[in-house]
């Protein structure tokens, strides 16, 4: 199934279910990918791959080395945009719940999704 | 108003003022709603106010902030003083009520908040941000909503004696300091859940905007243009005085946010604020906010304020 997100115009492509031509790792790839974009797409600057690890803290503070220095309507932001541009939904009792890195939200999405996803440029 | 001169803590008059202020508020809790007006009322006021160690800065600010903005006519310092005793008597008075018997509470919101208007106004708009100021009786219009058909979530700046959940109505609020609240209001407002917030105080270290009020700069919460403008839905700007013992809300014109920017968002719903401010200066309790130096004289009235609490936890 395809959809086209409708701020930004990025052709989503969502596969129901783990495939078995998908390893895990890759489908935590591919979520870390997305939460990258989302990244990239609220800050508002080109933040080089490297810059953004799953290991990078949101909040100033929260552990050495650079942080994305989010604020709220920064995390407000990015889960709208993997909602409604990439339909990737995480359930009311999963959201905030110790979201101090990029890799905690990648694994609520994990958590929230279980489906295999990719993310084309459009 | 004739304050006495605060005696030291720990001085033999201290005591004797700890007391008389715990008289007033057993007397006050005794009474229930009812204590609510009266005389009282009126001593609890007068006790806090003796006691509260922020009170001469809130009074020199306030007046401070009144003669710097465009009210014709006013005088700053009796303006002051009545929005002093407004202040004590919201957060004292009807939060010991409201704490100590939220019952009596429920009731007196029920027969003396009339919030037709407003739902009314919710049901033309569909699941809207109630938006509003800091006014006298603040957290009774809280409750009112929160048990009326428009029953939003309630937004708050921080955890405080309203929390207990003893208070009624705490699963219905969301604190702003939480790195979450603008996503659980966003996600109400999208999910046909009105919220409530109020939009005259800034907590520190969150995203600002400036917008103009009363012909000078204001700074406001940021939040709750990016709230309005990615939940789609309406603000309604409402406000609300004691009036005769009972509360009267005006409901302002609705804001349609999905046809607005986040800045117009913002400017509207200050500006409706503005009128109200304008034309009942007395109600509002957040002068002070509107100078540089708010945070500090905040921190000051947060400190007396809870100083207070402290002794008055001991008839709850």
């Amino acid at each position: 199934m395809t959809s086209v997100g409708p701020t930004t115009g990025l052709k989503v492509e969502v596969k129901p279910a783990v495939s078995s031509r998908r390893s895990k790792e890759s489908d935590a790839d591919h979520v870390l990918d997305g939460v990258r974009l989302g990244v990239r797409t609220v800050k508002g600057v080109i933040v080089a791959e490297t810059e953004i690890a799953a290991e990078t803290p949101f909040w100033a503070g929260e552990g050495p080395g650079p942080c994305l220095d989010f604020d709220s309507l920064d995390l407000l932001e990015l889960v709208i945009f993997l909602e409604t541009e990439l339909g990737w939904q995480i359930p009311e009792e999963e959201i905030g719940v110790g979201w101090l890195t990029v890799g905690d939200l990648a694994a609520a999405v994990m958590r929230a999704t279980g489906a295999s996803t990719e993310v084309a440029d459009g | 108003m004739t304050l006495q001169r605060t005696p030291e803590r720990g001085s033999p008059g201290a005591g004797a003022l700890d007391d008389a202020m715990l008289a007033a508020a057993r007397e006050l809790i005794g009474l229930g709603a009812k204590g609510l007006f009266g005389p009282a009322a009126d001593e609890l006021v007068a006790e806090v106010s003796r006691r509260h160690a922020a009170r001469v800065v809130y009074l020199r600010s306030t007046a401070e902030a009144i003669a710097r903005h465009e009210l014709p006519g006013a005088d700053p310092e009796a303006l002051a003083r009545e929005v002093f005793s407004n202040f004590v008597w919201t957060h004292f008075v009807s939060k010991l009520l409201l704490v100590a018997a939220p019952e009596a509470a429920v009731a007196f919101v029920a027969n003396h908040l009339d919030t037709g208007d407003t739902e009314a106004a919710v049901e033309l708009a569909g699941p809207s941000i109630l938006s509003g100021f800091h006014y006298t009786a603040y957290p009774l219009v809280a409750l009112g909503l929160a048990v009326s058909g428009a029953a939003p979530l309630i937004s708050k700046a921080r955890v405080d004696v309203l929390d207990r959940p003893a208070a009624g109505a705490s699963d219905q609020i969301v604190h702003l300091s939480d790195r979450s609240a603008a996503i659980r209001l966003t996600r109400a407002l999208q999910q046909g859940r009105s919220v409530w917030a109020l939009l005259d105080v800034v907590l520190p270290a969150t995203r600002t905007a400036r917008t103009e009020f009363l012909g000078r700069g204001m700074t406001v919460s940021a939040g709750f243009g990016k709230v309005a403008r990615l939940s789609g839905r309406a603000c309604l700007p409402i406000s609300w005085r004691l009036q005769n013992d009972a509360i009267e809300v005006e409901v302002g014109a609705p804001v349609l946010c999905a046809e607005h920017s986040e800045r117009e968002i913002i400017d509207a719903a200050v500006a409706a604020q503005a009128a109200f401010v304008r034309a009942h200066p007395g109600q509002w309790l957040e002068w002070y906010s509107l100078l540089d130096d708010a945070p500090a004289v905040r921190t000051e009235v947060r400190q007396g304020n809870q100083a207070i609490w402290d002794l008055l936890g001991s008839v709850l």
